[in-house]
């Protein structure tokens, strides 16, 4: 079984942010197309103990910013904030389970938007909020699809043998 | 110091929100300034964002050949190249020698100095842009190294479409007019008549301004141009046609509501003016 750790995980985060930035926005809907480092952010801070989600959500949350936002640090804090309100849920929920990975998808969106639309304000940006909360709908639905995909994709990664009950995790 | 040692994740997490809330201050006192950190950040990632987006496009280009008649497609590109280019000498033509020549009074009048020599175009790829955001911020694969500058104006075959923010070498990271903060001077026809006025995002995907003569007289469906006045934008790009034209109480001046003729979340392909 292959453990995650930050030489696998590094290469991951990097081809989410290219194919983010790069990719995706060739192929929208509604107008709009998902934000894969979110989802990368919310599964790894769900499924695995380490702070994956919290460094590299820092660290590309940044690449992010500098390639496509106006202001440094605004999808930053964004990826913090989810990171932190994602790892309490962690603590409450199974953190194998999909469906609630796919629901704090689904919770991280509203977040983002208007986290990033509300910094954005701060800065002097006059972006109205109902065009914040009119992207929130597609791409919640987006999100919930390709966090349960990622989850499908990682979960082999933190428990190997996931139909034995009596199977900790621990090794 | 105790607290912060009994509550580490927390202090650590709140220690890096605090940096993050300065970077996001300093980011936003040097918006409109050159930024050697920055620039070579964005140059670096531009470097390994170009290939990716050249693959991109290239799948793109094959999966539309693949259900598509390959001559219908052909000739359909080299229709809407002519029909650009027309609408392009169209506008040109428009103003001739003796409204340039008002425009030049006028500018004078309000202390612009536009530098009307003849502008080239530079192709340019989009290269990086976020779908997901609903602010049209994009990176191109041209820079310093083409010629380009902070502020040189960037338009798409279908209009105005914004300028740049910054400019490394080898990219350059471009704002629309949507997300503006500057006010576009504009002008729209009617007849022999050119009325001139100002505009910028209303945060909606629209355009909204004023016009400085109150009795324009406009109609829907009216296309806007820029003016030159202001000093970024050059007379005669197309911005868009207007939607609203009425009188509000809120002010003496005519109000107008612009719908963009760019699709930003769309642009593939655009030339920047050098």
């Amino acid at each position: 079984m292959i453990r995650m750790r930050y030489p696998l995980a590094i290469p991951l985060f990097l081809l989410a942010f290219l194919i983010q930035t790069t990719m995706l926005w060739r192929i929208p809907i509604a107008g709009f197309s998902p934000n894969l480092l979110l989802c990368m952010v919310v599964v790894f801070s769900f499924i695995y103990h380490e702070r994956f989600g919290l460094i590299l959500g820092i660290s590309f949350g940044l690449l992010l910013d500098i390639s496509t936002s106006l202001y440094l640090g605004v999808q930053t804090i964004s990826f913090v904030v989810i990171f932190v309100i994602v790892r309490v849920f962690r603590n409450v929920f199974n953190h194998e389970s999909m469906l609630t990975d796919m629901l704090m998808g689904v919770l991280a969106t509203p977040i983002n938007i208007l986290l990033v639309w509300l910094l954005n304000r701060m800065m002097g940006e006059q972006i109205s909020i109902v065009l914040a909360l009119k992207s929130i709908l597609p791409l919640s639905i987006m999100h919930f699809l390709l966090v349960g995909v990622l989850h499908f994709l990682f979960i082999g990664t933190v428990i190997k043998y996931r139909q034995d009950m009596r199977f900790t995790g621990n090794f | 110091m105790s607290f912060f040692y009994r509550h580490r994740t927390f202090s650590i997490i709140a220690a890096v929100l605090l940096v993050l809330l300065i970077l996001l201050l300093v980011s936003s006192a040097f918006k409109e300034k050159d930024n050697a950190l920055g620039s070579a950040a964005r140059g670096y990632i531009a470097v390994i964002q170009k290939p990716f987006s050249a693959l991109a496009s290239g799948i793109g280009n094959a999966l539309g050949g693949a259900f598509s008649d390959d001559a219908l497609a052909a000739e359909n590109k080299e229709l809407k190249e002519k029909l650009a280019q027309a609408q392009s000498d169209l506008t040109v033509a428009r103003l001739d020698r003796e409204e340039l020549d008002q425009l030049k009074s006028l500018q004078e009048l309000f202390g612009s100095s536009l530098d009307m020599t003849e502008k080239s175009a530079l192709s340019a790829n989009v290269i990086a842009l976020d779908g997901s955001s609903i602010y049209n911020v994009f990176s191109i694969d041209k820079g310093s190294n083409a010629g380009i500058g902070r502020n040189s104006v960037v338009i798409s075959g279908d209009g105005l479409v914004g300028r740049v923010l910054s400019a490394e070498k080898n990219s350059a990271k471009v704002v629309s007019i949507l997300n503006e903060s500057n006010n576009v001077g504009i002008q729209i026809g009617r007849g022999e008549s050119y009325f001139l006025g100002s505009c910028k995002g209303d945060g909606k995907g629209s355009l909204v301004g004023h016009l400085l003569d109150e009795d324009a007289d406009i109609k829907v469906g009216d296309t806007v141009l820029t003016s030159g006045i202001g000093g970024i934008y050059p007379p005669g790009i197309v911005i868009g046609t207007v939607l609203v034209a009425e009188f509000n109480e809120d002010s003496p001046l005519l109000y107008v509501k612009i719908e963009p003729s760019v699709y930003f979340k769309g642009l593939k392909k655009v030339a920047v003016l050098i």
